[in-house]
């Protein structure tokens, strides 16, 4: 309601004179050199891209975010991507669209504005950000990868899963950064810019339903085992109580997808079921 | 005439707002640094900012914000563990204590990497020993745990047992593995629960508080003796041991000085078992090396357009230091209300320096609201390394 609020009352506002939009997509944990097509795929980016006025206004991110998130591969190269799209193309009005650990990395700028030069002007231009599936409060699956790690530890073998970003989004990792680095969670100070959350709530892999196979049927099927490891209310990868734990929910996916469908953790980065409208819309 | 007597007043309400202020008396729970570290980091030199930079924004004064919160409560329904090939062969043996337990199997040691021959896999349950296609209710293998964005060591596979197996002492058969293999077994309906918590920050020097519960008999009364592990982000570790008394148990573990700092958080892993069944748990926390704290005294700069609080700050280690801070103001009915996060950052060369921390007018100015104004939860980090040097919950108060 509060975000309509907001949007109502932007809309009775004049618009800025020289105000030019723009859109960002952010991918989650992972290395990406072409998020576009690997990640987001074109279809999703090319339509939520014609919602801007000059749809040539959009940038894809491609970064390392195996890196903890305040790493130069990770919010480093974040900021850099979002710096040069800005003062290149003259962005004043940016909406950031992220997804899963994506969601962090962008949080972190947000929460360190005085780390980095860069940061500051990014902010500012910022109108809000859309996080898809945040993993915010981490999630109980990566501290189930990790944890085997301490027997090879102890042993003096490898030095386990060299996944830094899998590391972080542990339950207890992600509970110390949030107290004491990342703003936005309740008892927290809020953000600087909104933190607007899509939450998926379920995962659908049965063979005769149509929800099942938008994203890719063989990513659902995996994801359906997983739930295994996490609460009822879940997107395969993420619980919801982690995917709103910062910012303020925008909607849940029952509340707004076609049909009354669920976003998987795959699904909420793919243009199913009208999201890829509903964030084009948005801009 | 006019704008010269507007800068008048401007210089009279500049030069009457000007003053040096003192901190705080420190606080219980507060951290300060006793004495600061003067050695190399390698994060501190290699983090490159050298701009003074500052930036606060606005807070709704309704916000209830929690200074002092809760570390995090670590809860277990779990246990890993190592088993060797003859071990599996023969009969893995562990109890279960709820229907539909997930068991992950990853190649480790030498055999990392490889792949699980799963070939005479059986599972025996309370004395029923069942072939794999009648004891898993689904299994999942690496690609698609990957695929779900669940990054397990290749070769790992996971199944879920079937519910109408039950629950009691089981065992897991595996005759063809040709290495040990970490055994994963979560059971999610499970009401034997393991809970861990641990202070989130421990001065160098300084001991880690934990406290926790071993929740349903008969674990709670048989498990009197815990396990753990202390790993430091530098992949070195420490072992311990703690006695449980009852449920319950507490505990302080001296830090060995010779773990190494790094980036990222240090992990605290507690082992518990009674006979075969098991739970082990896992918490992170962090250690504040301090190379660098409050002098104790801040220049308040109080001009028209903006509030400047400089503050200032010893150091014993050249880098990037932080001021982060919540500024408070009072409304009329005495509550103190949140305005304003303010954080400034700068690089100090050893010695003293200052990091001012600026705050817009506006965002001080609210209607019902005014002195005293504070600043709560104050925060000296070291940026190159996100170290914590001191945090202070009440740091300064002006009128």
């Amino acid at each position: 309601m509060k975000r309509i609020a907001l949007l109502l009352s932007a809309a009775l506002l004049p618009a800025p004179a020289l105000a030019n939009k723009g859109v960002a997509l952010v991918h989650g944990t992972g290395h990406q050199t072409n998020a576009a097509a690997d990640y987001w795929t074109w279809d999703m980016v090319n339509s939520i891209r014609q919602g801007l006025p000059n749809p040539a206004n959009y940038v894809v991110i491609n970064c390392d975010f195996t890196q903890y998130m305040w790493a130069a591969g990770a919010a480093g190269c974040l900021a850099g991507q979002l710096h040069s799209f800005i003062t290149q193309r003259g962005i004043t009005d940016l909406v950031v669209i992220t997804h899963s650990n994506g969601g962090n990395v962008m949080r972190w700028i947000l929460s360190n504005p005085t780390y980095d030069a860069r940061y500051p002007l990014i902010i500012q231009r910022i109108r809000w950000v859309n996080a898809l599936a945040p993993s915010s409060a981490g999630t109980p699956l990566a501290t189930a990868v990790m944890n085997g790690n301490v027997f090879e530890q102890s042993l003096g073998w490898l030095l386990g899963y060299k996944n830094d970003a899998v590391r972080m989004q542990q339950p207890s990792w992600m509970a110390h950064y949030n107290a004491n680095n990342l703003y936005g969670t309740p008892g927290r100070p809020a953000l600087p810019k909104g933190f607007w959350t899509v939450v998926g709530t379920n995962v659908r892999s049965a063979v005769w339903s149509g929800n099942s196979y938008c994203g890719g049927y063989a990513e659902n099927v995996g994801l359906t085992i997983t739930q295994a490891w996490l609460a009822s209310c879940n997107d395969g990868f993420l619980e919801c109580t982690s995917q709103s734990a910062a910012g303020r929910v925008w909607f849940y996916d029952t509340q707004r997808m076609q049909n009354g469908y669920v976003l998987s953790h795959n699904q909420s980065r793919r243009p199913c079921f009208g999201l890829d409208v509903i964030l084009r819309n948005d801009l | 005439m006019r704008r010269i007597a507007c800068f008048a007043t401007l210089a009279l309400a500049f030069a009457a707002s000007a003053e040096e202020l003192k901190l705080l008396p420190a606080a219980p729970g507060d951290l300060v640094p006793e004495r600061l570290e003067a050695a190399k980091i390698a994060a501190v030199e290699r983090h490159g900012e050298r701009a003074l930079l500052q930036f606060a924004w606005p807070l709704d004064p309704q916000t209830e914000l929690d200074f002092r919160p809760e570390p995090f409560l670590a809860e277990s329904r779990e246990f890993w563990t190592l088993v060797e090939p003859a071990e599996l062969a023969a009969g893995f043996r562990f109890v279960t204590t709820a229907p539909g337990a997930l068991i992950r199997l990853s190649p480790a040691g030498q055999a990392k990497g490889g792949r699980l021959d799963l070939a005479g896999l059986a599972i025996e349950v309370d004395g029923r020993r069942l072939a794999a296609e009648h004891a898993l209710a689904s299994l999942a293998a690496d690609a698609e745990l990957k695929r779900a964005g669940a990054e397990f060591p290749e070769g790992t596979v996971a199944f879920r047992l079937r519910p109408e197996l039950g629950a009691g002492p089981s065992a897991l058969i595996l005759p063809k593995a040709t290495g040990p293999v970490l055994v994963h077994v979560f059971e999610p309906d499970s009401p034997v629960v393991l809970r861990l918590r641990a202070g989130d920050l421990v001065p160098q020097g300084g001991r880690l508080a934990l406290a926790g519960e071993l929740r349903a008999e008969p674990f709670a009364k048989a498990a009197s003796r815990l396990a753990g592990l202390i790993t430091a982000p530098d992949g070195r570790s420490q072992g311990f041991e703690l006695e449980a008394r009852g449920p319950s148990f507490q505990g302080e573990i001296a830090l060995d000085p010779a773990l190494g700092p790094g980036e990222g958080l240090w992990e605290l892993h507690l082992f518990a078992a009674a006979g075969e069944l098991r739970r082990d748990v896992r918490t992170a926390f962090a250690v504040s090396r301090p190379s660098a704290r409050l002098a104790g005294t801040a220049r308040r700069d109080g001009r028209r357009e903006a509030e400047e609080l400089a503050l200032e700050v010893e150091v014993a280690l050249a880098g990037r230091y932080e001021l982060r801070a919540t500024i408070t103001g009072t409304a009329a009915d005495g509550r103190e209300l949140p305005l304003a996060e303010a954080h400034a950052a700068a690089w100090l060369e050893p010695g003293r320096g200052t990091i001012p921390l600026r705050i817009e007018r506006s965002h001080l100015v609210r209607p019902g609201v005014g002195a005293p104004w504070a600043l709560r939860d104050l925060r000296l980090i070291r940026q190159g390394d996100q170290n914590l040097q001191e945090r202070r919950d009440r740091a300064l108060s002006w009128r």
